[in-house]
């Protein structure tokens, strides 16, 4: 059978698991992303910090709007942008990053405030 | 249609799993890395339809598993979809200058999602029906031939998808230069089935050649048709290029002469631009730039004497 557009509640139900499992796992990933900030607060230059930054922020920005949280893609979007051409300095990706993982958190309490 | 989904970040795949069962397609395997794509895609039995391949995975990345599965017999017929997060357009370029046949952007949007593997699906069933075909097909004068065996050639469909993505401002930058071959059904007639694409690979290649040291894409759209993309600066030389086609199409006769072939007469267009507040669709300026083409007055390219003979022939 070729592709069709399908929106039955079984595909729904799916994605709706995904999402909450999403969800599950943004915990981690505020810990990861605050772990190579103080890394980062120690030494400004720690290359192996920025990498790990930019691979989750890139990760985030992939996943995150799939999944409806648009602000959350676009944050890490622009951190991950931001890293890959060389132009954030520490100064100005702190505040980012922080609103970031500002942002993650507020998703987390809207969703243990739901259930 | 058998599919693999690459990407680095489990949640992704799982998700593009669903995405795709929810379109009706259900035979996906996911990898989460270039080499265990590589691997199983060159064990699988039978092979895959179709690949999606994130292009910024640690270790090998998405564009150079493109590369490697185009330039293997095994996976190279199948099409490539690239999907990431990054709009860099140097992604964009790296990826359909390797082969990619599309590219999708992350987030996933269904509709999209749709519209590329409709696409892809008609690609599958179109190479499926060749592969059951007994032997080499034989190729018609109407088929967009895909010739990326030679160097810098894409597949035209991968190239209008291409110049889409790029949109306006990048076209601003590109030059179209079309190509048209005006006598190919005799060029054809004069030759086994078989080896009617070596008579445009031919073509391809001395194109390729006159145009040496210009970054080019170049793709054969059938009917006769090459259309090339090339930087607008440092710009084009077309008398230089008239005059060194002109020379090779030359040797070229010679050879075919030889053979008791055809030689392939090739009118060359003018560099058609496109203008950043054009209303028309990017992809316009590849039709318009073949179209060009054809109406040129200059031939280049002697007839051969099996041209004269079989023109004789037929008068």
């Amino acid at each position: 059978m070729g592709p069709q557009a399908c929106n039955t509640p079984p595909f729904d139900r799916r994605l709706n698991l995904l999402r909450q499992r999403f969800l599950g796992g943004l915990v981690p990933r505020v810990l990861l992303l605050e772990q190579q900030c103080n890394l980062l607060r120690k030494n400004e230059s720690d290359g192996e910090a920025l990498q790990a930054i930019r691979s989750e922020c890139h990760k985030l920005a992939g996943v995150s709007a799939s999944f409806g949280f648009h602000d959350i893609g676009a944050m890490a979007g622009q951190i991950d942008i931001g890293l890959s051409s060389g132009s954030l300095t520490w100064k100005e990706l702190e505040p980012q990053l922080e609103n970031l993982m500002d942002i993650m958190e507020l998703h987390l309490e809207n969703a243990f405030d739901e259930t | 249609m058998k599919i693999l989904v690459v990407d680095d970040d489990p949640m992704f795949t799982e998700l593009m799993v669903a995405e795709l069962a929810a379109i009706g397609l259900y035979n996906v395997d996911v990898a989460h890395s270039g080499f265990d794509a590589l691997e199983r895609a060159l064990t699988e039995s039978p092979g895959y339809d179709c690949f999606l391949l994130d292009i910024e995975m640690p270790g090998m990345d998405g564009v150079e598993l493109c590369d490697r599965f185009k330039s293997n017999p095994v996976t190279q017929a199948a099409p490539i979809i690239m999907v990431s997060a990054s709009a860099a357009l140097g992604h964009v370029d790296d990826a359909f200058s390797k082969g990619a046949t599309d590219y999708l952007n992350k987030p996933l949007h269904r509709r999209e999602l749709l519209g590329r593997m409709r696409m892809v699906e008609t690609l599958a069933r179109r190479q499926a029906e060749q592969n059951s075909a007994q032997g080499t097909p034989a190729i018609d004068v109407g088929d967009p031939v895909n010739l990326s065996d030679a160097s810098s050639c894409i597949d035209y469909l991968a190239m209008q998808n291409y110049v889409l993505k790029l949109g306006s401002l990048r076209m601003y930058n590109l030059i179209a230069l079309g190509l048209h071959i005006s006598n190919l059904p005799d060029v054809f007639a004069g030759r086994e089935p078989v080896a009617r694409k070596d008579a445009l690979v031919d073509v391809a290649e001395i194109i390729v050649e006159c145009l040496t040291g210009v970054e080019i894409m170049m793709s054969y759209a059938g009917h006769g048709d090459f259309v090339i993309l090339l930087p607008r600066v440092p710009g084009y030389d077309p008398e230089t290029f008239t005059y060194q086609m002109n020379c090779e199409l030359d040797m070229l006769a010679e050879w075919c002469r030889n053979a008791s072939e055809i030689a392939p007469v090739v009118r060359v267009g003018n560099p058609i631009y496109r203008n950043l507040l054009s209303f028309k669709s990017p992809d316009d300026i590849l039709r318009a730039a073949m179209d060009d083409a054809r109406a040129a007055k200059q031939c280049l390219g002697r007839p051969s004497a099996a041209e004269t003979n079989f023109r004789a022939v037929a008068e």
